[in-house]
Order: C-alpha cells, then structure tokens, then sequence
C-alpha cells in the first residue's frame, strides 16, 4: 500500500467546527425578511371519497395570504420525476389514498396563523375501506387506487440458468417465509424549505440528496425552466434515502411562485412519520435447493412489496431486493417472482440498504436453516459459498476484487465463534450473516453515469472543492478535504468543500447507492491532478522557474528538490500572470459499469463491497432478550477517512439493530401506523445500544481511489438476521417477522413448547 | 412577521451571560425564545414533544427541554445555549474531544448532546460510564450508533481532569 500523508488516518471533519458550535446552518435556521409560512391539510382517512371541501372561512382569517385546494393547482397531476413513471397528484382532488395525503394548502403571514386557518378548512370524507395489507393488495378484492385496474405498481420476473434441473438434483429442499417491516429512516432534522420567488426567478434554501434531480421535479411543476431555478443547500440533518423524494421542496416552490413571495415549510415530526417516504415492507417467500455437501443450487423467491400510494424510488427498491443478494453466492440458477404493490399509505422509498436489507433478513435466515438440515456450521456453509476475486456473479457482477471469506475469519476470531459454538451456554446464542453492496453504482439518471468535480485555487491560495453531491452526514465532504489534501500537499482542514448548489456546482445525478467514494472521490483526485499540473505548468512556462512541482503546501524545482515559493505566492504569481484567471482542475469518473439489461443483468457499480457481521445474545424464557455484542466486518477496499469509516459503520449496526428489535410502521386496520411519535416508533438510544466491534479488510480495489470502496450502507444490511440466527442459536426459535419484539419470540417459544408436548404424546 | 398579542408578559432572562430584558407572549416556547427572538438556531427544534433532545439547553445549571418549556418559566433565570460554549475561538474542551471523536456525522444532535454533556460534566466531572449513559439517554442521535459519542465524553473527562479543568 501506497504511503500517505492524510489518507487512511485520523481526521477531524471539514465541518466539524460548525456543528459543535452551532454555527452550522440546517433548512429551518434559515430566517429571511417578508416570509410567509405555509401548511398542509392532510387527510385523516387513508381511503375515502372527498364529498364537501370549504376553504371561504379560512380564507377570510385576517393575515392568510392565500388557500389552495386541487382545482388552484396548475397541472395538479403532473407532479412527478422525470425518467420514472409519473403517477401522481399535488392536491388530492376527488379521493384522498392515505393519511397524510394533502388535501389543501394554506399560506399566511406566521406559522401560527397558517394553522388556525388550517383548523377553518370544513372537509368532509366518507370513507372507503383502505388496503393495508400486503397479501391482501396482491388479491386485489379492494383497490387502493380507483384510477387502477389492479393493485400492482410494479412487476418484476427473472429467470437465470435452469431452475427446474437444478431443483430436479437437489439433495436438501426448503421453504419458508419472512417478513421485514416498513421503517422509518428518522432523520433527525425535520424537513423544512424555504423557497423564495422574485421576477420569474426561485430561489431554494433546502435538503435534499439529489440536488438536480430536486430542481427538475421543481421545474416540472411550478411551470419555469431549470435555468431559472437555484437550489442552495443547507446543513442536512441525515438523509438515509429519505431525502432522494422528497415533496416538501416541490411544494414549497410551488406556493412561492402561486403566491408570488417567500415562502417557508417545516415540517412537525408527525408529517416526518404520515407524509414522508419510508421503506418498503416486504413479505418474502423463498424455496431454496442446495446439494448434501452445501452447496447452493438454485432459489426461487416470491416477493410482494409496498409502493405505499405512488411510484418512486421504491420501483428500484423492489428490484433491488429481487436481485442483489443472489451475486453474493455461487448458485446455478435463481428465479424471482417480484411484486410491488400500491397500499393506501405515504409512498415508500429508498432506506439505506436500497432494498437489501429486506432480502438479507429472509435469505440469511433462511441460509442457517439450511446449514442446520445439512448438519453444517452456519459460517461453513457460506464460506463454500462464496465468490473471489475475478469471478462473476449471477446478475453479472463482477468482483474485481472480494474480501468476503476474510471478513469472515475476522469476525470468527473477534467472537471466538468456534470455541463458542463448542462450549454451548443455555441461554446464549451467537449469528452471523453476510452481505454484499455495489460501491460506485449508476444510481441515477439511466442515460448519465459517474460524477465531476472542480478544484479551484485562488489568488488567495485558498483551495475550493466543488461538487454536484451531497453531504448528509455521511462524511463526504471529508473525503473530499482528505484526498484534495493529499493530492496538493495542503492540510485537509483548511480545503474548503462545496457541494450540491445548482448555481455553482457541476451536474450531478444524486447521492444515493453509496457511490461517493468511488465515483465522487476518484472525480476530485483527477480535478486535483488536473490543478496541479495547470498550475505547474503555468509557473515552469509563463512565470518563467522551468521545471517545478507542487507538494507539502509549497512549489519546489523538480530537479534538485529545493522551495521555491510557498503555495499562496504561487497562487497570487500565476494568477496575476494571466489576468486574475483562478487556476481550475476539472475531474470526471466514469465508472467502468452498465445498467443491467430488462432482466436486470449488469456490471452496475466498478466495485463491490463486501461483509460479515455477527450478534451475541442472551435469551430468556419469556422471550425477553439481550444482545450483547454485535460485530461488523467490512471489506471496503483502502479506508479513507478511518474514523468516519467507523462511524458509519456503527450508525448502520445501530439502525439495523433498531429494526431487529424494536421499530417498524405497521399499520392497523384503518391505515393508521401504530408509531407516529419517536417513542412509539423506538428508535434505539444510547441506553439501548450494545457494544459493537468494527473490523476492516483492506482490499485494493484498482478503480476506487487510492484501492477505497464505498461504507455507507453495508453496515445495515445484515446485522438483524444475525441477530435472529444468534436467538435461534440460542433457543432454537425463529421469528420470522422482524422485529423480533419479546412478544413474537414468547409465542414461538410457547409454540415450541406446544409442539415438543404433542409430539411426545403422539 | 410575528403578530402583537394580547396575553405579553416582560421577562428577565440571561442569556450565555447576557442579560435580555423582553416582552414576549405568555405561550412562547423557550425553543422559539432563543431560535426566533434571539437568532440562536444552534438549538434545535426536532421533534416539539422532549422525545428527541436536539433542543437541549442548561438551564441555571440543569439541561433541559427548551422546546416543552415556556420562556416565561426561565424569567429570572440564565440559560446557555451551544452558541455560549466555546468563545468563538477557543474551543470547549468536551466540543475539543467530540470533534476528535469523531462523534459528530449530520451534526443536528450534536448541540444538544454537547450540552447535556456540560451539565453532566459540571456536576460530575468524573462519571461512570452509566451515569454518563443516564444524562445523555435522553438525546437521540440517528448517525453514530453512539459510541463514539461516548468515547467523545470519556476523552472530555480525561482530558479536562488532566488541565484541571471545570465544565
């Protein structure tokens, strides 16, 4: 490995300062003169039929600017993101298809009078009977849109290799069924825009993860060309996929343009729960056929999925789930029946993971079944499994490099798993599972791929970076501050990273996919080269030092290594020399990646990730449960930024672990989630959280700078079913549907029970 | 623009060691005090309800909720905010040891986590680990997992101990 300077050790984060003094700027921070402040009526039924909707009196309150309602909004249907399908509406207009549907807008002077004109609108519903239930969406007794002839929002059926032969020679066959709750990503920081409108121009101070994609759907509904429109980002407080579609910044834009004025939109923790983008619930069959030595044969899976109301990022969500997992191991065949269905719920989107998680709790469950059946350790059976480096995946992946078996020797020892595994304790129970992720993926626009980046340095000496991505916590703007400081020879701390705002920045298609590392860093590494050379060239050619270059924050003769200048003299020396031209590297990655074909066939990402993670438990009779350790291994190539690359790493176990025990959106009966509050949804707390140890396999990844790989993701991916192999280890009961609450598992326990009594008496 | 009411009450409030005399209404939140009339956004507003802790602020020497308290009940009383820790160059030594923690991701909590740390710190400058676990269980953080928040505090604890530090 390469010797470096900044890359690989400890960093303190470019935006550290301001977030520890309170000096970083979120969405709602933003207080702008003349503003007014916009709600949302939303609907309190999840299915009914819109019969009386009077907004005279909320009109009539003194210092409301404006109501709107269906009939007021310029192409209310055409609210939708270019390049996916475009079915939805901005104001419900005869039907309202879920709670939190919005049923009117109302703009006025303060917040405060924004909401009591809320509480004047008179709407009366009669309401329909929702569908809340994936088995019964896919029936289709009930529809959950009367504009469609089914409750199928998206199909998906792929084949690969001979199914029925691979089946026909199985030694071992097994079937069984999960089920994996829809989440919420919890974001700390409510959604909030502010939206500004002046002489045909918008302005937009917001979050989002995908700036330009944020500025087209805008486009699209307020009626003005893009180049009229600036988004300007904000400090975001966490994203996790949430904010790939988000509504918010649509709407807010919408009522400054309608009202011609400033207009600010923040959102209450409970529009965070009811109208905001959650993940898809998925209801998993799956039927797998493995030889007696363990070797995987073949699968078939059958999944239903929610799309809650509408499409949107969650049609590649679905397939995402369908396909991914089965590039992990060495099958000849799969085949995959996936179904994602319209509910009368918020429309669900991407949580980080994109779909795997889902697939992982089912198949990796699943996995450790089959290792029992065949007599097998459960890591046994994957190592047999598993790829290397150079081979190809099932959908097509292809590893140019792959970690996987070592994560798994890792973690073995980190938890003594095969001493444990020896001297059994009754009660205690030790899992694993593994994972696999793309880093660098063509998420985004179907026709663009990869991302660019500018280095700027001015007269000043003052290092910019800029970029069309997204920083939501994530770190990426200290990639970007290590990678520009190793490449120029500055401290990282001092490079200034600007990201996202569509005035400044180049063209991006959105942070999603954990892409930034191997797309956005490898952008900024050539924009860095590309500076240095420019500036170099400059000084050796038009300033006349001949032969110099550019490290450790100075400018030396190329020939006997003496200093010549300092970084800053050199900036100001070249700079004059042409006429006050700031010295710009331009950098671009294209990842040498497809998008996979209608089957879903492709080399999707230059790189894939890679890892093993293991959870230790303490189980009680009556189901209550402790999980004491949990250990996550990574393959991610070279670490970058090691304390961020931890971070993540344990923010990821930590929502994994959320969704194993304790969260999900269930809904009842009437649509309604059962948790609307963060108490009731039980998002893990410090008190809640056991340790967790972090490991890293340091592959060389020949496409990701400096050998990295992505991280964001992959720590969510497996930990919950290790957690539910380690209960199983334990006691030998599944719960099938996540989250394992104390409650499910008394009840398979008391199963148990009742099945061992009558299997003795019989 | 905020519409005059009838129900306004003078308060007495000092503010990271300010004095601020105001004539606010009776139901504004403290939040909404120190957010809107005295622009100190680094207090956070993530939930409304005490379920998050991103509006954590001390208050005469207590971390608290700022955003289920009334201001009229700090009349009287001082209230630090995050923007009254460090002296806008120096920085507190626990926003030292939360930056080379690396406890700080999306940032949104964090405000409210250095300062239910400040009051932990200035009551207790040496806390078990659970005592620690009980004054922060109360601020949500969705990024870290935590523990590098805790490693953040236990730095902040050696450190200050070895500079003879107070909170």
């Amino acid at each position: 490995m390469k010797e470096t300077r900044y890359i690989g050790k400890p960093a303190r984060r470019v935006d550290g300062r301001a977030k520890v003094t309170g000096q970083a700027k979120f969405s709602d921070d933003v207080i702008l003169p003349r503003t007014r402040y916009a709600k949302v009526l939303h609907s309190r039924y999840a299915h009914a039929k819109i019969t009386k909707l009077d907004v005279s009196k909320a009109k009539e309150l003194p210092g409301v600017a404006a109501v709107f309602t269906a009939k007021d909004i310029p192409n209310n249907d055409k609210y939708f993101r270019k390049g996916t399908m475009g079915d939805t509406w901005v104001l419900a207009e005869e039907y309202v298809r879920y709670i939190g549907d919005a049923v009117a807008f109302v703009v006025a002077d303060d917040e405060e009078t924004a909401e009591k004109a809320l509480s004047l609108i008179e709407a009366e519903y009669e309401p329909l009977p929702p569908v809340v239930n994936l088995r019964e969406a896919k029936k289709a007794e009930l529809l959950a849109r009367a504009d469609r002839e089914g409750n199928v929002s998206m199909p998906l059926e792929v084949s690969r290799g001979d199914v029925e032969a691979d089946f026909a020679k199985a030694d071992v066959i097994l079937s069984d069924r999960y089920v994996f709750p829809s989440l919420s990503q919890l974001h700390l920081e409510p959604n909030s825009v502010t939206a500004v409108y002046e002489g045909g121009k918008l302005t937009v101070y917001c979050a989002s993860q995908v700036w330009f994609h944020t500025r087209e759907d805008i486009a699209a509904v307020v009626g003005l060309p893009e180049k009229d429109i600036i988004l300007r980002p904000m400090t975001i407080g966490g994203a996790f996929g949430a904010r790939n579609d988000q509504p918010l910044p649509i709407i807010a834009s919408l009522l400054a343009v309608l009202t011609k004025s400033t207009v600010k939109m923040t959102n209450t923790r409970l529009e965070e729960f009811v109208a905001a983008r959650p993940s898809l619930q998925m209801d998993i069959d799956i039927t797998v056929a493995a030889d007696k030595e363990g070797h995987l044969l073949s699968k078939k899976t059958w999944l239903l999925s929610s799309h809650g109301i509408h499409a949107s990022d969650n049609d590649a969500v679905t397939a995402i789930a369908c396909l991914r997992l089965d590039n992990n191991y060495k099958f000849n065949s799969v085949y995959v029946d996936g179904t994602g269905l319209y509910l009368n719920h918020t429309p669900t989107a991407a949580y980080r993971g994109f779909g795997n998680p889902q697939m992982h709790w089912a198949f990796e469950s699943m996995l450790d079944e089959l290792a029992e059946k065949l007599g097998m350790d459960p890591t046994e059976i994957r190592m047999l499994n598993y790829h290397e480096g150079g081979e190809v995946g099932i959908h097509g992946f292809i590893y140019n490099n792959c970690g996987i078996k070592e994560c798994m020797r890792r973690a073995k020892e980190i938890v003594n798993w095969d001493e444990k595994k020896k001297h059994k304790v009754p009660g205690k129970g030790i899992g694993c599972a593994s994972l696999i992720h793309c880093s660098g993926s063509r998420a985004g626009k179907p026709e663009f791929s990869g991302t660019s980046a500018w280095a700027r340095l001015e007269s000043s000496g003052a290092v910019t970076i800029l970029a069309g991505e997204c920083e939501m916590g994530q770190g990426i703007v200290n990639v970007c501050a290590l990678i520009a400081g190793e490449e120029l020879g500055v401290d990282p701390l001092s490079v200034k990273v600007i990201m996202g705002d569509t005035e400044m920045c180049p063209f991006s298609t959105g942070t999603n996919g954990s892409k930034l590392t191997s797309n956005l860093g490898n952008a900024v590494l050539f924009a860095c080269r590309d500076l240095k050379k420019q500036l170099c060239d400059a000084l050796r050619e038009q300033c006349g030092y001949g032969p110099v270059e550019m490290r450790d924050g100075g400018i030396y003769y190329e020939n006997n290594g003496e200093f010549v200048m300092s970084l800053e003299q050199a900036a100001y020396e070249a700079c004059c020399k042409f006429s006050g031209r700031p010295f710009m590297g331009l950098g671009r990655f294209n990842p040498p990646s497809e998008l996979g074909d209608r089957t879903g066939y492709g080399n999707l990402a230059p790189s894939y990730v890679f890892g093993v993670q293991m959870a230790e438990v303490t189980v009680h009779e009556d189901g209550s449960f402790t999980v004491d350790r949990m250990v996550s291994v990574h393959d991610i190539g070279r670490v970058i930024d090691i304390r961020n690359a931890t971070g993540q790493v344990y923010g990821g176990v930590m929502q994994a672990f959320g969704a194993a025990t304790t969260e999900s959106l269930d809904l009842n009966k009437e649509g309604v989630y059962q948790a609307n509050t963060i108490l009731e949804y039980k998002a893990p707390t410090l008190l809640d959280m056991p340790h967790i140890d972090v490991g890293f396999v340091e592959t060389h990844d020949q496409y990701g700078p400096y050998g990295a790989k992505a991280i964001a993701e992959p720590p969510i991916i497996a930990m919950a079913p290790a957690i539910g192999n380690a209960i199983y280890d334990a006691v030998g009961v599944r719960v099938h549907e996540a989250p394992i609450t104390p409650q499910r598992l008394r009840e398979a326990i008391l199963e148990k029970k009742k099945r061992a009594a009558a299997g003795e008496e019989a | 623009m905020t519409r005059l009411k009838p129900n306004l009450t003078e308060v007495t409030i000092t503010v990271n060691g300010e004095v601020h005399q105001d004539l606010i209404p009776s139901d504004l939140l403290l939040v909404d005090y120190l957010r809107q009339y005295k622009a100190l956004t680094g207090t956070k507003k993530g939930c409304g309800s005490a379920e998050c802790g991103a509006c954590t602020v001390i208050l005469n020497g207590r971390a608290v909720y700022s955003c289920v308290m009334l201001a009229v009940q700090a009349d009287g009383m001082s209230v630090e905010t995050i923007e009254g820790v460090s002296d806008g160059d120096t920085l507190h030594p626990i926003q030292e040891a939360f930056l080379d923690a690396g406890a700080v991701q999306c940032g949104y909590c964090t405000p409210g986590f250095i300062m239910s740390t400040k009051a932990l710190l200035e009551k207790n400058p040496e806390p078990e680990e659970c005592e620690i676990k009980e004054a922060l269980g109360g601020n949500l953080c969705r990024c870290t997992g935590y523990q590098q928040i805790l490693d953040a505090v236990h730095l902040a604890v050696d450190r200050m101990k070895e500079e003879g530090q107070q909170a």
